[in-house]
């Protein structure tokens, strides 16, 4: 399974040596799996930005997250300036628009994302399902290690793909915990409000409520509650409204009711149990045995330059250079 | 690049033995988890400088981080040396938040302390093979030392052609056997102590400044 770097994008092979002296990049330090098959969207759909994205190095066909995240910047390249500039809406009808510019990777899951308004489209739906799963982690799982990447706002104080904290702030406590819906989940337009902001008089007003309401504490428990059962119940139907998307999810947040649950596979997703046998397989200076659980060979440690790779909670891991252990760096 | 490494360190590490007697040499003390290494550095720091170098505890994986001293003048029986003195956390093959939790600790903090103690390690084997111009090996002398982090340790010290003095710790405990420190490491020099107590330092400071100068 190939890595990728967090922070510029940067893919790197099986057992890349040239990643662990640091990203030649960008000189970072974190990186991830990088998802071969569709359906597989790790931590990326969680917190990676578009705007850090380097499309240009990425697997399109790789996660349905990957594709939504690709679809934003195609969709906000032709004015050349970011894609903060479009709105929610515009991006949801982008994303409903048939016409919208062509991609050739076969893969279901960008397709199907592009396409989805069709509700009979099974595979739309269900990858549909299985992006905002990945975007929105449910709390039906315990959380910590041997679960898959979180939901943004849990991601470890460190990283610096965090999203601003002014998405979180504006939900109030449940939704740091839950962002409850898919376009919300991986939505790149509300992730830099000052930007936006700069540019409302370019707006209407159905696009300004849209993003400047904000969400209630009782939308979100209703919200919350709607939406308490399977995770992936979720869009059976027509994508959600854009309005909702940004303000008021609860209105249609989808039930029971809207028709088939789909769950989640997990057979789609590598665990990270399979995801540590594969870092240990390609680096095994220290294996993450289980978590709080380590063997380390001390050889390997001795013979290279490269020193620690841990694997996080979120499914991350870091490779420290020797450069960030200098005597100067140690304490005393 | 590890080629390079190595012969940019073999190359500095032989100039620094030319060049530089007065340059203080830097001592990495090392010995699997809870040897009583950082109480023997402690004890050393504060003997020559009046400062400490790091918290000790009966804990495993109290110290994560290397720590150093630097320029700590030792002079015993008319022999004097000037060294850094660098505290390294504990090696071993396998660390488990499980261990810590036996001392009250909350799983999330036992858990940390794993990563900690395994990242610390992995620092440890990083200054081994860059850091440090000799090595004071600290065994716990109740316990068996023929292991297989030892055995490797020792290994690697030898392989660097860094002088090396075992110290067999913890002579004030009953089951204390410095005997066997010794036969199961008849090449290197073993001097027993107890850090703790303070037992023995004299013959302590004499190695080292015999050792190291």
């Amino acid at each position: 399974m190939p890595h990728q770097c967090t922070t510029c994008g940067k893919v790197f092979p099986d057992g890349s040596k040239e990643m662990l002296s640091g990203c030649p990049s960008c000189g970072g330090n974190k990186f991830q799996f990088k998802p071969a098959s569709s359906g597989s969207a790790p931590a990326s759909a969680s917190d990676d930005t578009p705007s850090t994205g380097g499309a240009g190095t990425r697997d399109l066909t790789s996660s349905a997250a990957d594709a939504v995240r690709d679809r934003a910047q195609q969709q906000s390249h032709p004015d050349a300036t970011d894609e903060e500039s479009m709105t929610v809406s515009d991006w949801a009808n982008a994303n409903a628009n048939p016409d919208a510019p062509q991609r050739t990777e076969t893969g279901d899951t960008a397709d199907s994302i592009q396409n989805e308004p069709s509700p009979t489209d099974a595979a739309g739906a269900s990858d549909a399902a299985g992006a905002a799963d990945a975007g929105s982690e449910p709390e039906d799982k315990p959380r910590g290690w041997g679960e898959w990447p979180s939901a943004p706002g849990e991601s470890p104080g460190a990283d610096p793909q965090e999203p601003p904290a002014s998405r979180n702030e504006s939900r109030g406590e449940s939704a740091t915990e839950r962002p409850s819906s898919s376009a919300d989940s991986a939505s790149p337009p509300d992730r830099a409000p000052g930007k936006i902001n700069a540019r409302e008089t370019d707006e209407d007003n159905s696009q300004k409520s849209a993003r400047s309401d904000v969400v209630t504490p009782e939308e979100l428990a209703a919200a919350d509650a709607n939406r308490r059962g399977p995770a992936a119940e979720t869009p059976s139907e027509a994508p959600p409204d854009p309005d909702a998307a940004a303000g008021q999810p609860a209105e249609d947040a989808p039930t029971d009711a809207d028709g088939t649950v789909i769950e989640p596979s997990s057979d789609d997703r590598p665990n990270l149990d399979q995801l540590r046998e594969e870092l240990n397989d390609q680096f095994e200076s220290i294996k993450i045995v289980n978590p709080g659980q380590y063997e380390l060979n001390l050889m390997e440690l001795y013979d290279r330059d490269e020193y620690i790779i841990s694997l996080r909670e979120d499914g991350r891991y870091v490779i420290e250079v020797p450069d960030t252990w200098g005597p100067g760096n140690r304490e005393d | 690049m590890g080629l390079l490494t190595d012969l940019r360190d073999s190359i500095s590490r032989v100039v620094d033995r030319l060049f530089s007697e007065s340059e203080p040499k830097r001592i990495g003390i090392y010995g699997p988890p809870n040897a009583g290494k950082t109480t023997l550095a402690n004890r050393i720091a504060r003997d020559w400088t009046g400062d400490a170098i790091g918290p000790e505890s009966h804990i495993p994986h109290e110290t994560r981080r290397a720590r150093r001293k630097e320029n700590v003048e030792i002079e015993r029986n008319g022999k004097k040396v000037t060294i850094d003195i660098v505290d390294t956390p504990g090696v071993t093959t396998k660390v488990d938040y499980k261990e810590f939790l036996e001392h009250d600790m909350e799983k999330d903090d036992a858990v940390r302390r794993s990563r900690e103690a395994t990242e610390g390690v992995a620092e440890a084997m990083h200054w081994l093979r860059e850091d440090v111009d000799g090595v004071i090996y600290v065994l716990d002398s109740t316990k068996d030392p023929i292991s297989q982090v030892n055995t490797m340790l020792i290994g690697i010290i030898e392989s660097q052609d860094l002088p090396v003095l075992i110290f067999a710790n913890k002579i004030d405990l009953e089951d204390s056997n410095v005997e066997r420190i010794a036969n199961a490491y008849p090449q290197h020099e073993t001097v027993e102590l107890s850090a703790l107590e303070g037992e023995n330092m004299d013959e302590v400071y004499a190695k080292i400044a015999e050792y190291f100068a």
